[in-house]
């Protein structure tokens, strides 16, 4: 007898980012400030600071895996390896002010980018909400 | 009902409440439920759970919440909401979270949450998530409505009704779970526990991995002290499921009762092993590693995997809880010294209390010499420190010096009349 469990049910996916301003060379790492809002499949929609870029502004965004990562003081010019599991470069097309807090909401539209990576990480969102969404199907609908 | 127009006409008479402290979730969920229908003046969006609490007191056909609203945990309300409305064919729930474990889903799917957002998320995954539930309990047939109306009956005690209800639902469904399932709620309402789990175990007959059944039977077989059948429960419930984490320490119980430690190892170390987050579950865990590694110390061959579980095991444990007591007993009982004397140096000596300074007393009994314990022990016994361990410890380093037997003797008397019940054990510590 034994109790089997699956480890993956535990896991949850998480990102943290940090932002660099290229445009004005200024690099934030509020991370506990920023939060994922949408995918989309050559962009990403964000909640940050509001004081952090304008629209219009070129942007370096770098995920790390996990909530609590150590960022290393210096980020490596290439913006890959160590700890990095994808970076990209992309412009602010759209920035709206979130109520009545100092956040923002932007849409960044991504120009130079490993898609490759990206599409990967958009698919394990997407798998893991077709997990979630069978889950309750299940519990649902099975005595009908 | 199956068209647009159709969906909308039902849902233009819903009473919606909404809460979250971020302004984009308040528009593209108010969008979504007013492009399905539900006029705007009748959706209510909310800021705070203080604000949703009120608004809750309109009692809302659907409630959507953020796990978190300002840092504050809304699943309060969503219990609230749930409760306020038992007849679940008719209402709604719904949480948007970051959390994406399939536990925390199936911790409110059991909860009778209707869906998930998963953040992030767009319109479409908005659709996604919630239309299939909107749409399923629209479109519910008589009988599915039947078996809420059963559920609600029994949720709010009506028990006669539901029973009276029960015998229309289980018309032709002899072959069918939920009949069996629904008698054996209203059976456990009325404290019958004996016919409750005959009914559940009935039910499983026709489908032997249905998650609600299983884990009600579970939580009842539990209660009832019936560790080796619940713990077969849990088995089927792991391997077909995701674990509410609210079960886990039942069933590590489960578990222990069943004497299935390797097994209770394996399955924390899983957990352990898992990225996910374990918050709340550590104490249980510590207690499982530790108390399956005591219970195996005595298996000769499981020396590594005892040792293997008390080092997860100290881990996840301060210092001063009584499992740390527990582990560093269970290090020395496998002779493993080293492990012990890193653990007692963590502690200064001045914060020790008689258990830990006993411990320590093993520890030096095992690695050094007797003189060096018998004068340890010697200290404890006139500084008021000794516990029945280091009188024993005492006595024999003593008897290992080679004292003389009258000397001896006084020493178990002594001993015997701080532990007058352990009389026998001092003086057969000299034999």
């Amino acid at each position: 007898m034994s109790l089997i469990i699956n480890a993956k049910d535990f896991h949850s996916i998480q990102y943290s980012m940090i932002i660099i301003n290229e445009t004005s060379g200024l690099e934030n790492r509020d991370i506990k400030r920023y939060s994922l809002e949408e995918l989309d499949p050559t962009g990403v929609k964000l909640k940050i600071p509001g004081s952090i870029c304008q629209k219009g502004h070129v942007l370096g965004v770098i995920f790390y895996r996990g909530k609590r990562v150590k960022i290393p003081r210096k980020i490596p010019t290439s913006r890959q390896g160590g700890e990095i599991f994808f970076s990209a470069i992309g412009k602010v097309k759209e920035k709206f002010i979130d109520g009545d807090s100092d956040q923002v909401i932007i849409e960044v539209q991504f120009t130079q980018f490993d898609n490759h990576t990206w599409q990967s990480m958009l698919e394990e969102y997407a798998e893991k909400k077709s997990q979630v969404r069978e889950l309750f199907k299940g519990m649902r609908l099975n005595h009908d | 009902m199956t068209d647009l127009s159709k969906f909308a006409a039902a849902m233009k008479v819903k009473k919606v409440v909404l809460c979250s402290d971020n302004t984009t979730d308040k528009s593209s969920w108010k969008r979504y439920f007013v492009e399905a229908g539900v006029p705007v003046a009748q959706v209510i969006t909310t800021s705070s759970f203080q604000e949703a609490s009120e608004a809750l007191n309109k009692n809302p056909d659907i409630f959507m919440t953020g796990q978190y609203v300002n840092n504050q945990s809304c699943l309060e309300l969503v219990d609230r909401h749930i409760e306020k409305q038992p007849d679940r064919s008719r209402a709604w729930t719904f949480v948007c979270t970051e959390n994406n474990s399939l536990l925390l889903s199936s911790y409110l799917a059991e909860k009778n949450v209707d869906g998930i957002i998963l953040k992030p998320y767009n319109s479409q995954d908005i659709s996604d998530s919630l239309g299939p539930s909107l749409i399923a309990k629209l479109e519910m047939k008589k009988e599915t409505k039947l078996y809420h109306e059963i559920l609600a009956l029994v949720k709010t005690d009506q028990l006669d009704e539901a029973s009276e209800k029960l015998e229309i639902f289980k018309k032709g469904k002899e072959q069918n779970p939920y009949p069996y399932y629904l008698e054996g709620l209203i059976k456990e309402g009325r404290n019958n526990i004996d016919e409750a789990i005959d009914l559940y175990f009935k039910s499983l007959e026709f489908d032997e991995k249905n998650y609600l059944v299983l884990s009600r039977l579970f939580d009842l077989l539990m209660a009832n002290r019936d560790y080796e059948q619940a713990y077969s429960c849990a088995e089927v419930l792991c391997e077909n499921h995701p674990i509410n984490p609210n079960r886990i320490p039942e069933m590590i119980r489960a578990s222990i009762a069943t004497k299935n430690f390797e097994n209770l190892i394996k399955f924390c170390d899983a957990i352990l092993n898992s990225t996910g987050n374990i918050a709340g579950l550590e104490k249980p865990l510590a207690a499982a590693l530790i108390v399956a590694a005591k219970s195996l110390a005595m298996v000769p061959k499981a020396r590594d995997l005892v040792i293997d579980a008390l080092r997860r095991g100290v881990s996840l444990i301060d210092r001063n809880s009584p499992i740390f007591i527990s582990a560093l007993e269970t290090f020395l009982l496998v002779d493993d010294l080293a492990a012990t004397k890193k653990l007692l140096d963590e502690i200064p000596s001045d914060e020790m209390d008689e258990d830990l300074l006993a411990i320590d007393l093993e520890y030096t009994y095992k690695s050094k010499t007797p003189v060096a314990a018998f004068e340890k022990a010697q200290v404890l016994v006139k500084n008021d420190k000794a516990n029945e361990k280091s009188y024993l410890i005492l006595l024999k380093a003593a008897k290992e010096l080679g004292k003389d037997s009258n000397k001896l003797e006084d020493m178990a008397f002594d001993a015997a009349r701080i532990f007058p019940e352990l009389k026998n054990e001092f003086l057969n510590a000299i034999k």
